[in-house]
């Protein structure tokens, strides 16, 4: 029989032998470049922690929104038949921001020495053409941080609350991930997409990137009754050309894509007066044909080398939309948009696995027609996440890259606002604990540095989370803010950062108006 | 001074569990104090119960007051029943029992699924109040919140074990325990207090009055028990929950549906890991104290069909559904269509245990109709009681893997929500050609997942002579293979993360 001692003596056994692994091997031995064998450490073995995270209650408390797919939304108001006198007195005034709160520093817009008035173009459009004149645009692009329309959506819906408008903004013809809650999408096989960032970056085409960073063309499809049949293939032959001369739309099968809302779609994200399809079409003239409720409206359109927008106004509540297109030659199609007539408009931008550098792939030109035809007044860069892993000390190459993004994006529209958001925590483990990667502060002084060489505001969203090891704290925060990934924000974290970004605008815009 | 303070009182952040090393040095004590007690039978007991109600303070604080409580109303009632000299009479008090027992356990677990429910209906506004936590503050002047009710640890697992406790008296097939120190033992023994194995009194209370007993290869046995639960939790578990599949069921649209996929298939592995490695370990541990308590999991996903599963996973828990629930309701025995009923019923209300949420019950009924159409099924082709062999029997075992992992994707998505996203992407957007990429890349969590399932394939009899190996090796030559399982764990605790890769799709 095995008597109890037994076991409290293999106990002590164990502690012995582990006592001695402690004292005699070192915590670490480096078995190759990125393996290492490791030791325990007497904090180890209790599992003290010896990293503290950052203590973000604060940010928590004064940030804290409930999520808006749970709570009814203010629907943008009916439009009003006949408009009373003071109705229109009172919608010329200026508005006023809806934060007179003072936040402490570090969430404040950071601004380039002696130029806090970067901003000013942005702050100006909002004072004066808002709500009801015209429709202003806000570009937000970024990384995989903002994909899914997080960050954008919640910031839309503060924006749009204040200064009225409707609708999601641009949005990708073909949509790549479904990642979008509020709206669905579906495109037929003949459609491809190609990305100015990602694995298409060594693709050649460029100067025909959209404003979205990409591009979307179709193969036409010709109905295989109209060639000789061949054995074993499907009802439909994708052909790049026609035989013998003109094209004759009355046989081309269409080509299309179609929107609908989803059942999470509510309030102002529903609404949507018009839309707006950027192409161009310089090979071949096209059929476009749209359909939304049983009305469809069909439109020839002649081949030309410059941009173009095509807009169709909803005579009815949004559902679901068809786009058919014919044509012998496919146009390049560079976003569509689902927008207000009047307001503002925020359009989520993300570039998957980017840094931001790949604005300058795209022609001058090009996005110099795009940002003025759709009268953008504020573009937000978020990036960084992307290069937090490549472990070098100096970042004055990414400095460099983004300054000339940003030098770009001013030439083109140098009447245009732009803030840069800064690169958020990320965290690597260290032994058991998460801490923050140590490239995080150099990557973020080379934005701030890019930021206010080429006249931009920047955004420090990495001291707003609550600066080093504050990740942790997001990830274990019950509901969780941030991903077991240590990287990418939850939907509640995303909902989190939005309002911080939006509350840090307010005041600035605030701090204008007073002078 | 301080820390020995604050590692003996309740900490709500560091509950005490097998995977701490702080939980060792208490197990270390028990067992110096054990050695000197453990031919005194009262001594053992009662030295047991004063550890096990600390135990259980230490995960969860003054709710061990609620333990104490359950433990004296079921011993009352337990005597009551026993001597009641009607039926009648017997049934009120099991009705008593069942309604204080449910009742406690409702009001901590469902209040405010139910209160949701409630106002969702009915428009109304309740909030509930935690009344524990309120008169503890008018007790003792403290000032717990009384806002939040938090469900207390393992009062789903106690509360079972008193029902089954009192049914079992009721059902004449046990008699009563005579001390209520050997009732309050019995239901708060530390190993299987917080998260099970469910032990029934018929199995458990005779060895409290049975004298210690260990033989040589139930030592070994525990020891390997052990081992083998801690290497399933830190191993395989901990790294892939927090590598992949966590992260892929916060956000499954920034994922391809194969990795969706593999997701499902990794939270598969993972809760099997995760749960029979804790109840892994607490059979051991009560193994090396000199009580035996039944084995709860059987390789589940050997299961050659949805019946087979439900014997093999969980086993005292889906054992107690039956012999409680199922049998109470009337099982098979009030024509077809009313087993068709209890079954589907028995799993829902089984889901519902799991938690207060719409997906556990969705996940419930889903077991409830597969197992149903399972019966229905051997019914109608006459297979009752055959076996299937070769590749019939593998095609069996990957439909009922399939169906059990389908029915994961509800018990583990936050809300249904999340869950239709996982099938979305798994069905429109998976992304075939992007496999190759999304292997070499997450080749660490997929190579573990693999191993988890090889191991989990691998005949009984291997894993026995692997036992039988380690019985031969001295103690000390035990330590040092223990320690060197112990480095290996650390390896991975302290590994880097898996870095993030969004794949461009």
């Amino acid at each position: 029989m095995v008597k109890p001692s037994r076991s409290l003596l293999l106990l002590g056994y164990i502690l012995i032998i582990l006592a001695n692994v402690t004292f005699f091997l070192p915590p670490e031995i480096k078995l190759t470049e990125t393996i290492s064998f490791r030791s325990f450490t007497p904090g180890s073995i209790f599992e003290k922690q010896e990293v503290k995270y950052a203590d973000i209650s604060d940010i928590t408390q004064k940030f804290n929104q409930p999520d808006p797919l749970e709570l009814p939304e203010k629907a943008a108001p009916a439009k009003k038949k006949k408009k009373t006198k003071a109705a229109v007195v009172k919608q010329q005034a200026p508005v006023k921001p809806d934060t007179t709160e003072v936040l402490e520093t570090r969430y404040h817009i950071q601004f380039p020495e002696k130029a806090d008035t970067v901003l000013d173009g942005f702050f100006q459009a909002l004072r004066s053409s808002l709500p009801s004149k015209e429709l202003i645009r806000v570009l937000h692009y970024g990384d995989s941080q903002i994909e899914g329309d997080r960050i954008t959506s919640f910031l839309r819906r503060r924006l749009q609350e204040q200064y009225g408008g409707c609708g999601i903004g641009l949005i990708p013809a073909v949509d790549g991930s479904g990642t979008r809650l509020t709206l669905l999408q579906r495109a037929d096989r003949a459609w491809s997409r190609t990305l100015a960032f990602g694995p298409d970056y060594n693709k050649t085409l460029p100067g025909s990137y959209g404003v979205l960073g990409t591009y979307y063309t179709y193969t036409p499809i010709r109905h295989l009754s109209q060639i000789k049949p061949t054995s074993g293939q499907s009802s439909y032959s994708r052909e790049e050309t026609t035989t013998n001369g003109k094209f004759d739309f009355s046989t081309a099968e269409p080509v299309s894509l179609e929107l609908m809302p989803s059942d999470m779609a509510k309030g102002r994200s529903r609404q949507v007066k018009n839309l707006k399809l950027l192409y161009r079409n310089p090979g071949a003239p096209f059929q476009l044909s749209v359909t939304m409720a049983g009305d469809t409206v069909n439109k020839n359109i002649d081949s030309s080398g410059s941009l173009r927008i095509y807009k169709y106004r909803l005579k009815k509540d949004f559902e679901t939309i068809r786009l058919s297109f014919k044509s012998k030659k496919s146009p390049e199609l560079y976003a569509l948009a689902l927008d207000c007539n009047t307001g503002i408009a925020v359009d989520n931008i993300p570039f998957r696995g980017s840094s931001g550098t790949e604005f300058i792939r795209m022609n001058k030109n090009l996005l110099k027609q795009q940002l003025k035809e759709l009268n953008v007044k504020f573009i937000i860069l978020q990036f960084g996440v992307n290069i937090v892993p490549y472990l070098t000390s100096n970042f004055s190459f990414y400095e460099e890259q983004l300054y000339n993004q940003l030098e770009l994006l001013k030439s083109v529209a140098p009447e245009v606002s732009i803030l840069v958001v800064g690169v958020s925590d990320m965290s690597r483990k260290e032994g058991e604990d998460y801490v923050s990667y140590p490239n995080i502060e150099p990557i973020r002084d080379a934005q701030r540095r890019a930021a206010f060489k080429a006249g931009c505001a920047f955004w420090d969203l990495y001291e707003a989370m609550g600066g080093k090891n504050s990740m942790p704290s997001w990830v274990f925060a019950e509901p969780p803010l941030a991903n077991k990934d240590f990287t990418h924000f939850t939907p509640k974290g995303a909902r989190l950062v939005s309002e911080m970004l939006y509350k840090a605008l307010m005041m600035a815009y605030e701090e204008k108006n007073r002078i | 001074m301080e820390t020995l303070r604050n590692i003996l009182s309740y900490n709500e952040k560091s509950p005490l569990i097998f995977t701490d090393s702080l939980f060792w040095v208490f197990f270390a004590g028990v067992m110096l104090i054990y050695q000197f007690l453990y031919t005194k039978q009262k001594l053992r007991n009662m030295f047991l119960l004063v550890f096990s109600l600390f135990f259980y303070y230490k995960s969860s604080g003054f709710y061990f007051v609620l333990l104490l409580f359950t433990t004296v109303v079921d011993y009352y009632l337990g005597w009551k029943i026993y001597n009641a000299p009607e039926k009648t009479q017997k049934k009120w008090y099991i009705v008593l029992s069942l309604f204080i027992n449910l009742g406690l356990l409702g009001y901590f677990k469902y209040a405010y699924f139910l209160a949701d429910i409630i106002n969702n209906t009915a428009g109304t506004q309740l909030t509930p109040v935690n009344y524990m936590a309120h008169w503890t503050n008018v007790v003792t002047g403290s000032s717990i919140d009384i806002a939040s009710i938090i469900l207390p640890v393992g009062i789903s697992f106690y509360t079972f074990q008193s029902i089954s406790y009192c049914i079992d008296i009721y059902r004449n097939q046990i008699r009563p325990v005579d001390n209520i120190l050997d009732y309050a033992f019995f239901v708060s023994f530390f190993p299987q207090l917080v998260a099970g194995p469910i032990v029934r009194a018929s199995e458990f209370v005779p060895q409290i009055y049975k004298p210690y007993q260990l033989k040589d290869e139930e030592y070994t046995h525990a020891i390997f028990l052990i081992l083998n639960g801690l290497v399933k939790k830190i191993l395989i578990s901990d790294y892939i929950s927090t590598n992949f599949v966590d992260r892929v069921f916060v956000s499954p649209t920034s994922y391809t549906g194969f990795e969706n996929l593999m997701s499902v298939y990794g939270y598969a592995i993972q809760i099997y890991c995760d749960f029979s490695g804790y109840t892994d370990i607490a059979i051991g541990l009560a193994l090396l104290l000199g009580f035996r308590l039944n084995i709860n999991f059987n390789s589940p996903y050997q299961a050659v069909n949805i019946t087979d599963f439900w014997r093999r996973w969980h086993i005292s828990l889906s054992s107690w559904l039956r012999d409680y629930l199922y049998i109470s309701l009337g099982g098979n025995r009030k024509g077809k269509f009313r087993t068709y009923l209890h079954l589907l019923l028995t799993m829902l209300l089984g889901g519902l245990w799991h938690g207060a949420h719409i997906k556990y019950i969705i996940w419930g009924a889903l077991h409830g109709l597969g197992l149903a159409f399972h019966k229905f099924w051997m019914e109608v082709r006459g297979t009752k009681g055959q076996k299937s062999r070769g590749w019939n029997k593998f095609a069996a075992q990957l439909v009922t893997f399939h169906f059990v992992a389908f029915c994961w994707i509800f018990f583990r998505a936050e809300n249904l929500e999340i869950a239709k996203q996982v099938m979305t992407q798994i069905a429109t957007n998976f992304q075939a050609q992007l496999i190759p990429q999304i292997l070499f890349s997450y080749k660490a969590v997929f190579g573990l997942m693999l191993l988890g399932y090889i191991v989990h394939f691998t005949p009984k009899g291997l894993k026995e002579y692997l036992e039988e190996y380690l019985g031969y090796a001295p103690d000390i030559a035990k330590a040092f293979i223990i320690v060197a399982i112990i480095l290996c764990l650390y390896q991975v605790k302290t590994s880097a993360l898996q870095p993030f890769i969004y794949f461009q799709f």
